[in-house]
Parts: structure tokens; sequence; C-alpha cells
């Protein structure tokens, strides 16, 4: 994990998900309580929903390419942490399939509409930070939404 | 995910319910597939209660619509009541692709 995960915070949660898509709902519901209890959060409503979306768009990318949707039980390992100050949530998610590779992801062309390839767009259009490492034989990102209080 | 298939005559109304997403996904489209096999070739489909869509759903989606004009047909869709994945579809500019209907009794009787 980055040195991120050590900064001040109010809660820490980690999750261990087998890398396959059928427990994503399980990973929507925590991020929807872990954010359900963030007082005076602005839009909460689809600031839940974009965060879920972001993340489940990930995790899939890694089922789905890191692990060739053919590896069940390898793991998907997410850490998601609350921080106080500023007021934000980060999402760590580390898995050991193979290298992810930007230069080959196409943008999406949104005046000619596509099956495939919105994944990565959604994830950075929805999130206030989007980083990936690779760090040894790990695949780690790091997404990082504001909680901006109600105005 | 839930699906409810209403047909009227060679129109089928698609009422889509719960998460639309990567796991749910290859359901809908075989189950459309299976329809656009039998002859229809025209979709309404009523996103009215989705909760969640991602955008292995929204490829599904367009999967319907591409293998209907294929066919010389179509797909209307009722946008989904909650905000956020109305965003999504607007932010995918979606809501451009597909032809956004009211109600499901109009959209039919409009092909």
């Amino acid at each position: 994990m980055t040195s991120k995960s050590h900064q001040r915070s109010t809660n820490t949660i980690r999750l261990e998900l087998p890398a396959t898509l059928q427990y994503l709902s399980i990973l929507g519901a925590c991020l929807n309580d872990i954010l359900g209890q963030v007082r005076g959060l602005g839009e909460q409503e689809v600031v839940s929903y974009n965060v879920q979306l972001a993340v489940q768009e990930l995790c899939t990318n890694i089922v789905r390419h890191a692990y060739e949707e053919a590896k069940p039980e390898e793991r998907i390992y997410i850490t998601i942490t609350l921080y106080v100050h500023p007021r934000r949530l980060s999402v760590e998610l580390l898995d050991n399939g193979k290298f992810f590779d930007e230069s080959l992801v196409q943008e999406p062309d949104l005046e000619d509409s596509q099956i495939h390839g919105y994944g990565l767009f959604i994830i950075k259009s929805l999130m206030d930070e989007v980083t990936y490492t690779r760090q040894g034989q790990h695949n780690c990102w790091y997404l990082m939404k504001n909680l901006e209080e109600k105005s | 995910m839930e699906l409810i298939i209403t047909q009227h005559v060679d129109v089928v109304v698609a009422t889509l319910k719960g998460r639309i997403d990567a796991f749910y996904a290859p359901e809908l489209r075989e189950k459309m597939e299976g329809f656009i096999a039998q002859g229809i070739k025209h979709f309404v489909l009523d996103l009215t209660d989705v909760q969640f869509l991602d955008s292995a759903g929204l490829a599904a989606l367009v999967s319907v619509l591409k293998r209907s004009q294929q066919e010389g047909g179509g797909v209307k869709m009722i946008m989904p009541r909650l905000e956020a994945a109305q965003r999504i579809l607007k932010l995918t500019r979606f809501d451009k692709v597909f032809e956004i209907v009211d109600n499901s009794e109009l959209a039919v009787k409009s092909f």
C-alpha cells in the first residue's frame, strides 16, 4: 500500500474480494454505507453512486484484463479510507494481475457510440484523482473523491 | 437485475429493474439476442427502476440497439428515475444515441 494509507483518518475498511464479477454489489453496498455516514455531504446520492460506479468499473477491468477473467482464485485487495481534513474518500485497489498499459487504452469517441472503452473514461470523469503504479508484481490503483459539504 | 418482458405484436418492451452491471449484462444480452433471433426488431427499454448501470450494462443496451438497427428496427428508451444514473447516460452521451421516450405505451404505438 502507498504512504497515503497512513495519513490521519477516521475510518479504514479493508476488503478482499475474489477476482470475479459476482461480488461487486457487496463492494457497492459497502461504499454506499460508508458515504451514508458522512454528514452534510452535498448531493449525497449522486456522490455515492459515482464512487460506487468508478470503483466497480475498476474492479471489472481488473477481473477482465489484469486477471483475464480466468483466475477466480485470485483476489482484489481494497482499502477504503475516509479522511477528515480535508474531507475525502480514498479507495486503493491492489491486484497481482497483468501490467496495465495505459498507452493501449483509447479514449471513447463520444460522437460515435461504441460498445467498449468507457470504463477508464468513467473512472477519470467521476473521481478527483486516479493514479496507477506497478509495484513489483502488483498493480496499485489509487482513487480519491473530495467530499464537499452541502452549500 | 430483474427483467420483465411484455410483447406487443412485433414490439418487445423490456422493463429492467435493479442492477444492470458487468455481472448481469451477458444475461441481458443473451435474452435480447433471443428475441432478435425470433424476428423481433423493435424494442422499448424501460429503465425507470434501474438502480445501478455501469459501462458493461450500457454496452449491453447499445448492443441491442445496433443489432435491432441491423435488422431494420430500432430501440426507444425510458430514462432511469434515479438522477445519478441519468447523469451517466448524459456523460457518455448515450442519451443522444437512443431515442428517449416518456412512457412505453406511446413508444410501442410510435413504431
